[in-house]
C-alpha cells in the first residue's frame, strides 16, 4: 500500500462512520419500522397510504403546485437569464449576487417577508392607498399566491445560474452561420438557441421542482389550514398526531421521489457535458450599455431584483410601522417576560442556534474536509465518482424527513438520544456538510498535480507537502465551507423543528413560535428575531461571496 | 463578376482597418487573401458575408448591391475557422439546416444532402454526433454545410487552420478539386503561403488597409511589388536603404549592413527618403576570405545550415545584421564550415528595390 492509499485508509474510516452511523442508519430505521408494524399498528405501510383520501390529495397539491412553482419560476427566470448572459451593465455582479441571497436565507425569514408584505398597512397596502385603490385588500391574498411567489423569490437563482452560465457560453459563430444560412431570429432561437439551453433549463426544473415539492417551512407558515404539503404533513404525523408509523411511509415516498429527480439530473447533465465536448474556443459577444435597449434592460434587472428582494425590505419596513422605531423591538425582545408554558426565551434561542451552528460547523468542516482529501485522490476516478455521489445524499434528504429519520432511529436502544441537543446538532451537520465538500473538493481538484509531483521531486514529505502546498491553495475553501455550514445550521427549520424541545428552541422554531401565538408582542419578538437571523446569514452569504474562487463551486 | 467590392472603408471606435478597399473576383475563380496576423483578412469576409456592416463603398454580389441586405438574404457560404458546427444536430442536420431554412422539400433535402455526404466522402455519416468526427470528417462535414444551400461565394477562413501538416496537405488538395469541379467561387482566407500556392487562382495581399497586389502564384512571385508581399511570400534577405551615391550604372544604398549596390533600370522610381531592398539568395555568394581583395564583400561568420531539400541555406552573421545564402547540398568547399569568417558578395543583378508607399 502506497503512503496516499494508507494516509486515504486512514482518512476514509471516520467518514465511513459518520454517515453509516447518522445517514444510512436512520433512513434505514425509518424503512425497517415503517415496515415491521413496531408502531403498534397492525396495518402495513402499503395499506396505509392505500384508500387515504387525505394524504392522497395532499400529494396531489404538493405535486401540481411544485409543476406551477416550476413554470413560473422559468418563465420569469429564463428571460432574467439571458439578461445576465448577453449583457455587460454596472454592478452586474453585485446584482448577480443579490438574486442568490433569497436562496440561502431561511425560510422562516422569507415567509415574515411575504406576511409582512402583504400585511393591512404592509408596503403593498400602503402603494396601493397611495394610487387610489384602497379597495384592494392585499391582506386577503390567498395563501396559495404567498406560496408560489415564495418559491418563485427562493428559486428564482438556480434559473440565472444554471441558465446563464450556458447562454453565456453559446459560440456566437454558431448564431452567425445560422444566419448566414438563411435563419432568421425566431429561426435561430427555436433550432439553435432553445436546444442547446434545453439541458441546462431541464435541469434547473428538475432542481426548482424537487425544492419546491419538498417545500416546508414557507408552506407551514404561509398556505394556513387550506393548503399543506406532504413534508408538512409528515410533520404535523409526527408532531401533532403522533401517527409515526404514517409519516415514516410518507417520508420513504418522499426520498425515493427526491433520489428519482437527483437521478434524472444527473442523466441530463451527463448528456449535457457530452454535447459540449466540441473544444474550440467560444467567442461571446456581450453588448454594452449604449443604446436605448440596453438602458431598459438595465432599469428591468434593478426591477427585478428589487421586486425580489422586497419582501425582506418589507421585513424592515413592518418592524419600524409596528412600533415606530427600529430599536424598540429589539428593546422588547430581550425584555420579554413570560411564564405561560409556551413561552420561548429569545436569549435561549439566540445562544442555542450559535451553539449548535458553531458545533455543527465544525462537525461538517471536519467530515467534508476528510472526505473532500480522500476524494481528491486521483485514483479509480470511476470509484470516486460513485462515493461522491453517495456523499451527497443527504442535499436529497428532506430536512424535516432527515429529522423525523433521527425521531425513529436515536429514540430507542442503542443510541437514545431522545431531548438531547446532539441529536440536533448532528442533523445540521448533516446537511452541511456536502455544502464544504463542494466548496473544497472543486479547489483541490483544481489544483494542477504537477504541482505535487514538483514538490515531490524536490525531496518535500506528505506531511510537508500538504503544509506548504494544500492547505495555502484550499484555505479560502476550507473557510467558505465553514461559513456555509455555519449558514445552513443558524438558518434551518425542518429538522429542528421536529427534534427540538423545549430548552432546545433555535432562532428559526422560536420565531415560528412567536407566529404561532397571538398578540402584537409575539409579532413584533418574531420580526425582530427575523431580522437578526437575516441579517447573519446576510453577513455570512457577504463573506463567502467576497472569499470564494470566483467560477470554483457553487451551491447546487 | 460574382464579387465586387469598391471603396470598401471599415473603422472602429480607435482604428481603421480598410481603406478604399476593392476586390473583384470572376465566377468559378478560387482567389486567396494572404495578409499578416492582424490585418483583417476575417473582418473581410465578415463584412461581405453581412456579419458586421462597411462604412463606406460598395459590396456586390452577381451584380446586386447588398449593403443593406442582411446575412440570411445575401446567398453566401461561409466557413469559419473553428468550424462552429452545431454541437446538438448530428451530421445530417448541420448539413441540412440552410436547406431547411430554405423550406426545401423532404425529399430535396435528403437528395442534396446525399449528394454532399458522398462528394466529400462521408457516406454513410448523416447519424453521427459531429463530437465524435476526427479533425478532418469536421472540416469535411462544415464544408458540406457552407456548400449546400449552393452559395453564389464560398467565404473559407483559414478552413485547415487546425489541422495537423499531412492533413492540410491532403485536404488542400482535396478543397481545390472539389471546388474546380462544381465551379464556385471561393474567396479563401490564410496565412500560409504554400497553401495559397496550392488553392489559388489568384492571390490577393492585404496589407496598408486594403488589397497591395493581386495575381497569379506565378505572377506575384516573381514580380512582388512591395516588401511586405515579399515578406508574405517568405522571401528573406529585406533590408532598408537610403541612396547614398551613383557609380556609373549603379545606385549605392546605405543599408544596416553595409553598402548595397543596385544596377540602376530606368524605370525605377526610388524613394529619396528609404526604400526596401531585396536580395536574392541565388545572388550571394560565399568566398574564401583568404584568397580575396575586394572592397566590395561583407564579411560574415557562418552561424547555421539548414537543409532545404534542393539547397542548403547558410544563415550568416554579418556587421548590422543577418544575411541568408544558399549552397549546393553537395558542397564541397572546406572554408563553409559552421563559425567560419568567410566573403559574402552580392550579385547586383539580384537585388531589387521595392517601391513602398
Amino acid at each position: 500500500m502506497s503512503r496516499r492509499a494508507a494516509v486515504n485508509f486512514f482518512v476514509f474510516i471516520p467518514v465511513a462512520i459518520f454517515i453509516g452511523a447518522f445517514v444510512v442508519y436512520p433512513v434505514f430505521m425509518l424503512f425497517f419500522r415503517s415496515f415491521s408494524g413496531e408502531f403498534g399498528t397492525s396495518s402495513n405501510a402499503i395499506d396505509l397510504l392505500r384508500d387515504n383520501n387525505y394524504i392522497w390529495s395532499i400529494a396531489w397539491f404538493t405535486f401540481w403546485q411544485a409543476l406551477l412553482s416550476t413554470v413560473l419560476t422559468l418563465i420569469i427566470g429564463i428571460p432574467g437569464a439571458y439578461l445576465f448572459a448577453k449583457y455587460n451593465f454596472w454592478g452586474k455582479s453585485i446584482f448577480r449576487s443579490l438574486v442568490s441571497l433569497p436562496f440561502v436565507m431561511p425560510t422562516v425569514v422569507i415567509a415574515i417577508g411575504f406576511i409582512s408584505l402583504f400585511s393591512a398597512n404592509g408596503i403593498l397596502d400602503r402603494v396601493f392607498s397611495i394610487i387610489g385603490l384602497d379597495g384592494f385588500r392585499v391582506n386577503g391574498v390567498n395563501g396559495l399566491v404567498f406560496i408560489l411567489l415564495a418559491h418563485i423569490m427562493f428559486n428564482y437563482s438556480i434559473v440565472i445560474r444554471i441558465v446563464s452560465v450556458v447562454w453565456e457560453n453559446i459560440d456566437e459563430r454558431l448564431l452567425e452561420v445560422a444566419s448566414i444560412l438563411g435563419s432568421n431570429w425566431v429561426d435561430t432561437l427555436f433550432r439553435i438557441i432553445l436546444p442547446i439551453l434545453y439541458p441546462a433549463i431541464l435541469s434547473s426544473a428538475i432542481l426548482v421542482f424537487m425544492f419546491s415539492f419538498t417545500s416546508f417551512g414557507v408552506v407551514l407558515m404561509l398556505g394556513g389550514y387550506e393548503y399543506s404539503t406532504l413534508e408538512v404533513l409528515i410533520y404535523q404525523l409526527t408532531t401533532k398526531m403522533f401517527r409515526l408509523e404514517t409519516a415514516a411511509v410518507i417520508a420513504i415516498v418522499q426520498i425515493v421521489f427526491v433520489y428519482i429527480f437527483l437521478y434524472i439530473n444527473s442523466v441530463v447533465q451527463q448528456k449535457f457535458t457530452r454535447d459540449y465536448g466540441l473544444s474550440y474556443r467560444r467567442i461571446v459577444k456581450k453588448e454594452n450599455l449604449l443604446n436605448l435597449k440596453s438602458v431598459i434592460i438595465f432599469f428591468s434587472i434593478i426591477i427585478l431584483v428589487f421586486v425580489m428582494l422586497l419582501p425582506l425590505v418589507a421585513l424592515v419596513d413592518r418592524i419600524i410601522s409596528i412600533s415606530g422605531t427600529y430599536t424598540e423591538p429589539f428593546i422588547n425582545l430581550f425584555k420579554f417576560r413570560d411564564h405561560s408554558y409556551f413561552f420561548v426565551s429569545p436569549w435561549q434561542a439566540i445562544f442555542n442556534s450559535l451553539k449548535f451552528a458553531l458545533i455543527a460547523s465544525f462537525i461538517s468542516v471536519l467530515v467534508g474536509g476528510l472526505a473532500s482529501y480522500y476524494l481528491s485522490s486521483k485514483r479509480n476516478q470511476n470509484r470516486m465518482n460513485l462515493i461522491d455521489a453517495f456523499l451527497m445524499l443527504p442535499l436529497g434528504i428532506p430536512a424535516v424527513v432527515l429529522g423525523l429519520g433521527f425521531l425513529v432511529a436515536f429514540s430507542y436502544d442503542p443510541i437514545d438520544l431522545r431531548g438531547s441537543w446532539i441529536v440536533i446538532v448532528l442533523a445540521h451537520s448533516i446537511i452541511g456538510y456536502p455544502f464544504v465538500i463542494r466548496s473544497i473538493l472543486p479547489i483541490i481538484n483544481n489544483i494542477p498535480s504537477n504541482l505535487y509531483d514538483s514538490a515531490n521531486v524536490l525531496g518535500g514529505s506528505t506531511m510537508y507537502i500538504f503544509i506548504t502546498i494544500t492547505i495555502p491553495l484550499i484555505w479560502r475553501g476550507v473557510l467558505v465551507g465553514t461559513i456555509f455550514a455555519f449558514a445552513v445550521s443558524i438558518g434551518e427549520f425542518g429538522s429542528s423543528l421536529i427534534l427540538y424541545r423545549k430548552d432546545l428552541v433555535t432562532i428559526p422554531v422560536a420565531i415560528y413560535r412567536y407566529l404561532g401565538q397571538p398578540g402584537d408582542a409575539n409579532l413584533s419578538a418574531g420580526l425582530a428575531m427575523s431580522l437578526i437571523l437575516a441579517t447573519v446569514v446576510f453577513m455570512s452569504f457577504i463573506l463567502i461571496e467576497r472569499i470564494r474562487f470566483r467560477g470554483v463551486g457553487s451551491y447546487y | 463578376m460574382v464579387l465586387e467590392i469598391k471603396g470598401l472603408t471599415k473603422s472602429y471606435e480607435t482604428s481603421t482597418i480598410f481603406q478604399n478597399l476593392d476586390l473583384y473576383i470572376e465566377e468559378g475563380e478560387m482567389v486567396v487573401l494572404l495578409g499578416a496576423s492582424g490585418v483583417g483578412k476575417t473582418t473581410l469576409l465578415r463584412l461581405i458575408a453581412g456579419l458586421e456592416s462597411i462604412d463606406e463603398g460598395e459590396i456586390k454580389i452577381n451584380g446586386e448591391l447588398v449593403n443593406t441586405i442582411p446575412s440570411s438574404k445575401r446567398g453566401v457560404g461561409m466557413m469559419f475557422q473553428d468550424l462552429a458546427l452545431f454541437p446538438h444536430m448530428d451530421v445530417f442536420s448541420n448539413i441540412a439546416f440552410g436547406l431547411r431554412t430554405k423550406q426545401e422539400t423532404k425529399v430535396n433535402i435528403q437528395n442534396r444532402v446525399e449528394e454532399l455526404l458522398s462528394m466529400l466522402h462521408l457516406e454513410g455519416y448523416g447519424n453521427r454526433n459531429v463530437n465524435q468526427l476526427s479533425g478532418g470528417e469536421m472540416q469535411r462535414v462544415a464544408l458540406a454545410r457552407a456548400l449546400a444551400p449552393s452559395p453564389a461565394i464560398l467565404l473559407l477562413d483559414e478552413p485547415l487552420g487546425s489541422l495537423d501538416r499531412p492533413l492540410r496537405d491532403t485536404l488542400q488538395d482535396q478543397i481545390r478539386f472539389l471546388l474546380k469541379d462544381l465551379n464556385i467561387t471561393v474567396l479563401y482566407v490564410t496565412h500560409d503561403r504554400d497553401e495559397a500556392f496550392v488553392v489559388a487562382d489568384r492571390i490577393a495581399f492585404i496589407d496598408n488597409k486594403r488589397i497591395i497586389q493581386i495575381g497569379s502564384s506565378i505572377e506575384v512571385y516573381n514580380n512582388p511589388k512591395y516588401s511586405s508581399v515579399a515578406k508574405l511570400l517568405g522571401f528573406k534577405n529585406i533590408f532598408k536603404g537610403t541612396v547614398i551615391g551613383k557609380e556609373q550604372d549603379y545606385l549605392i544604398f546605405k543599408t544596416q549592413i553595409g553598402d548595397i549596390f543596385v544596377k540602376n533600370p530606368k524605370d525605377m522610381i526610388i524613394d529619396p527618403i528609404e526604400s526596401k531592398l531585396y536580395v536574392d539568395s541565388s545572388g550571394i555568394e560565399i568566398i574564401d576570405i583568404k584568397n580575396s581583395s575586394n572592397q566590395k564583400i561583407f564579411i560574415g561568420e557562418i552561424r547555421d545550415f539548414r537543409f532545404k531539400g534542393d539547397y542548403n541555406e547558410i544563415a550568416l552573421k554579418v556587421s548590422g545584421g543577418e544575411i541568408f545564402a544558399r549552397i549546393p547540398i553537395n558542397d564541397q568547399r572546406s572554408y563553409i564550415n559552421r563559425g567560419n569568417v568567410v566573403g559574402v558578395k552580392i550579385d547586383s543583378k539580384y537585388v531589387r528595390v521595392f517601391t513602398d508607399l
